[in-house]
């Protein structure tokens, strides 16, 4: 007689309001495997489905100095310096003396396919976030290489709110094509910034997580990641 | 995560401290969410409620340089202050008054939802009774120390009304750009100061909202 399994998944779904105290703001980091075939993958390592959802705990300090730079609408004359995913301080401005066609704007990470200098990336590094962490320890490239990852255009969900909280989701897909398994320690948020006097767009992690024992991706599955920033009331 | 607390401080005309009251802040509201949505998707965003109560198309950027008006919350303040919030091109379009934009105080109790779109009865800004002179909102240069990081949002409010205002909300106020050749403004947070804080004439005010971050 055939032997009929049970894949076992012991886990209890918890609403985001119930992993915020009330009051808090932040972000909510969810993540899922799925096979080929779209459906939710087991981790051999395991036996549970391949998914978590836990309180984003590691906004770093390029947050709160964007969010500075945006509220206080600095300037040309004024920028407020801010390091850059390559370690290097850039001078950020929201204002330009004259309108030339270009764009101010800060936190943007519309990433498209196969673009890893802003939007969720993902990385192989297993060291404890620091406040000053201006990168993921160990990015992983774009590709279907090995060690790489496939990395899909950003895509959102719109605010919503109910009687509680409010919210809106950043997703992104990373598919493993490169022949092997693949284990991801980190996630973080990249995003876009404008630099004076030379007006470019400059790069700045603001958030980045570690998961511990990490997320197991083995070849043929997608891994999809959901930053989902949140405040309760 | 983040954790916010909001300090409200009363001086005397001397800047003698008298008290001050500190509490968490519980009430970031959609509109935060509204305006980084807009601007980490690079997208337009309808329906976006401002402090009027009207529905605007908000957005991350347009063609007419209205950068301006973008995320703004430091104010000038006090009489007469005003902040310019539309440009297009290096040609100014108009102003607004600066008790727009920043933190803000008003009069009403009734409790914080995430869908507030404005202070329930704002105080407003000048010196007859029951109001409050806006001072400017200015926004600290953040510090840290591992694994803590701060900013702190601030403005003094001063009362020359020449009778007692009572203060029993707070919030912050934020310049948004539209896609229609205007700025809006929007209530990105909201609570409730409990116990009040009755503010009496040639008094000095300040409200602080002290964002924190922990990895």
């Amino acid at each position: 007689m055939d032997e009929i399994k049970a894949i076992p998944n012991a886990r209890v779904f918890r609403p985001d309001h119930e992993l915020l105290m009330p009051g808090e703001m932040g972000a909510i980091l969810e993540w899922e495997v799925r096979d080929k075939d779209g459906r939710l993958a087991v981790d051999s390592r395991t036996g549970m489905y391949n998914h978590d959802k836990r309180k984003s705990e590691s906004f770093v300090r390029q947050f709160l100095e964007l969010m500075a730079a945006v509220f206080s609408h600095v300037s040309d004359a004024r920028p407020i310096s801010v390091r850059d995913t390559s370690n290097v301080l850039k001078n950020i401005t929201t204002t330009r003396d004259t309108y030339a066609g270009v764009y101010h704007r800060i936190f943007l990470c519309p990433a498209a396919l196969g673009v890893t200098t802003y939007g969720i990336v993902a990385g192989t590094g297993a060291v404890a976030p620091t406040i000053n962490d201006y990168a993921l320890g160990t990015l992983i490239a774009h590709g279907v290489g090995a060690g790489q990852l496939s990395y899909s255009a950003m895509t959102y969900g719109t605010p919503a709110a109910d009687a509680s909280t409010s919210h809106f989701t950043c997703t992104r897909n990373l598919a493993n094509n490169s022949g092997g398994a693949i284990t991801v320690n980190e996630i973080g948020l990249y995003v876009q910034a404008y630099e004076t006097p030379a007006y470019i767009t400059s790069y700045h992690m603001i958030l980045r997580d570690v998961i511990g024992g990490g997320i197991n991706v083995p070849n043929g599955q997608t891994l999809t990641i959901n930053y989902r920033p949140i405040a309760t009331v | 995560m983040i954790k916010t607390k909001i300090g409200l401080t009363r001086f005397d005309k001397d800047f003698n401290k008298i008290e001050r009251i500190e509490q968490p802040s519980r009430s970031w509201l959609i509109a935060m969410w509204d305006w980084m949505f807009a601007q980490m998707s690079d997208s337009d965003l309808p329906n976006c409620i401002d402090i009027t109560n009207t529905a605007r198309t908000i957005s991350s950027w347009d063609d007419h340089g209205r950068h301006a008006a973008w995320g703004r919350v430091a104010a000038g303040g006090g009489i007469g202050g005003e902040e310019d919030t539309y440009y297009s091109g290096s040609e100014r379009f108009y102003s607004v008054p600066s008790e727009l934009i920043g933190v803000q105080v008003g009069s009403n109790n009734a409790a914080a939802t995430p869908s507030d779109y404005a202070l329930g009865t704002k105080i407003a800004h000048g010196v007859a009774g029951g109001k409050l002179l806006y001072g400017g909102c200015e926004i600290a240069n953040p510090t840290f120390s591992d694994p803590n990081g701060e900013m702190i949002i601030r403005r003094f409010f001063t009362n020359v009304s020449g009778g007692n205002v009572t203060v029993e909300e707070c919030g912050i106020y934020q310049a948004v750009n539209g896609t229609s050749d205007h700025a809006y403004y929007f209530c990105i947070a909201r609570d409730i100061v409990a116990p009040a804080v009755v503010v009496a004439d040639t008094e000095i005010l300040m409200v602080t909202y002290t964002v924190q971050i922990t990895v």
